[in-house]
């Protein structure tokens, strides 16, 4: 009678262990070591904020400040916990994805009676962590692409307060390069395709596009799409666009 | 009656206005001749300093140096101009001054426009001017922060990835350790 085969607990946990370091490694890089104190209610500011780090991305959006506000604090921590969320839900999905992909191809390797190839395993291990690897740029970029027009949102509603301007006007700034896509140009230009669409602030939406959204022409801080590197601008009172350029118009523009 | 009224209201505002302008002028007028002066004065000062110091640091005029008469000596009254001072000023007009500094400056500036008088469109105009340029000087911060902010997002990502990609092969080692010392 043939046996199945499969991963024994203890090589579980050694490979949910294995997973669970280099996810906190990960982790810990991108939303800075910081994070975990604010996360475990250890602290409620942050103080320092790491190169390369998405709280290093919101401080250089709002404008460089040495300290938080207290709602900018908060909401920077909004934002982490939800980044944190994903990769938590990440990596348990590649875990449960290569444990269970391994535990397949020994019971298939048992039942036929064969030696279990190295080989195999091994892609199974690499096509997971690159799956993975795919998964965390995709929300690496979105949420950091969210946390930068988050962080120029709120240096846009604090300048444009100071000077009396209660909706501000704002528009986005395209990178133009071959991999700009159609909704960027679509929805962040006026059909010259040179001239910026003027919106008000509060027409930004705060949440992710759909295709439908997109097809609107709605506009959104996160972007048009993950890797969206649109930057919303304000539009400074009395400007305007004069062929695809600004200059003063001495008007209040129409959005 | 009325018209009477009006007649003079009207004359009134224009002496008014003519008497402002005067003002106004004689004041500019006074300020850029005192400036002027200001200017001058510093500056021969500074010449009789160097002068002075020079004097005080050779004691005597030394062999070679052009003596006073001779070609490429400076001539008595004429001032001889330091060459920083020859030189055009280099930099914008923001140079060295914070944003905060000039907020504060137009803030003042509106105030005085606005306290002077409201009905005037030239003055009218003129504070759109000022607030523009306050706004314009926020946005241009702003895009500064957005285009540092992006680079800082781009460099972020590049750097994830490229960690990952050079961690990941440690990882997949060690799982296959594991997974080898119980199967294989």
């Amino acid at each position: 009678m043939a046996t199945i085969k499969s991963l024994n607990p203890f090589s579980e946990a050694h490979i949910s262990g294995i997973l669970d370091s280099f996810f906190d490694q990960t982790a810990d890089d991108l939303l800075s070591p910081e994070f975990k104190k604010v996360k475990y209610g250890r602290s409620f500011i942050f103080s320092s904020f790491p190169e390369s780090s998405l709280p290093s991305v919101f401080k250089l959006a709002i404008g460089g400040k040495e300290s938080l506000s207290h709602t900018e604090n908060e909401l920077l921590t909004k934002v982490l916990k939800n980044v944190d969320n994903y990769i938590d839900s990440l990596r348990a999905k590649t875990k449960a994805n290569m444990i269970s992909e391994i535990d397949a191809y020994l019971s298939e390797s048992s039942l036929k009676s064969v030696i279990p190839k190295k080989e195999v395993i091994e892609s199974v291990v690499i096509k997971n962590l690159d799956k993975a690897k795919t998964h965390l740029a995709t929300i690496s970029e979105a949420e950091a692409t969210r946390i930068r027009n988050l962080g120029r949102v709120v240096s846009i509603a604090k300048s444009s307060a100071s000077i009396g301007v209660e909706d501000p006007d704002v528009y986005f700034v395209i990178v133009r390069d071959g991999a700009t896509c159609h909704y960027c140009i679509h929805n962040h230009l006026m059909p010259d395709k040179v001239t910026p669409r003027v919106f008000k602030l509060s027409e930004v939406k705060m949440s992710f596009l759909s295709k439908e959204d997109k097809e609107q022409g709605e506009v959104s801080c996160y972007g048009q799409h993950p890797s969206c590197r649109c930057s919303l601008n304000q539009l400074p009172r009395y400007f305007g666009f004069k062929k695809g350029k600004l200059s003063y118009t001495g008007d209040e523009p129409v959005a | 009656m009325k018209d009477l009224g009006k007649y003079y209201k009207t004359k009134y505002l224009n002496l008014r206005s003519q008497y402002i302008k005067t003002i106004d002028f004689a004041y500019r007028e006074g300020y850029v001749k005192g400036r002027e002066d200001a200017e001058k004065d510093s500056l021969m000062q500074q010449v009789q300093t160097q002068q002075m110091q020079a004097q005080q640091m050779q004691g005597m005029p030394q062999e070679g140096m052009p003596q006073e008469g001779q070609e490429g000596a400076p001539q008595k009254g004429q001032a001889q101009l330091p060459q920083q001072e020859r030189q055009p000023p280099e930099g914008t007009m923001f140079d060295g001054q914070s944003p905060e500094e000039i907020d504060g400056l137009i803030d003042a500036l509106q105030q005085t426009i606005e306290k002077s008088e409201k009905e005037n469109p030239t003055l009218e105009k003129s504070l759109k001017t000022l607030q523009s340029i306050k706004s314009m000087n926020y946005s241009n911060n702003l895009n500064k922060d957005g285009k540092m902010a992006l680079s800082e997002q781009e460099s972020l990502i590049q750097r994830l990835v490229s960690k990952w990609d050079s961690e990941s092969s440690d990882v997949a080692s060690q799982i296959m350790a594991s997974v080898r010392s119980e199967s294989f």
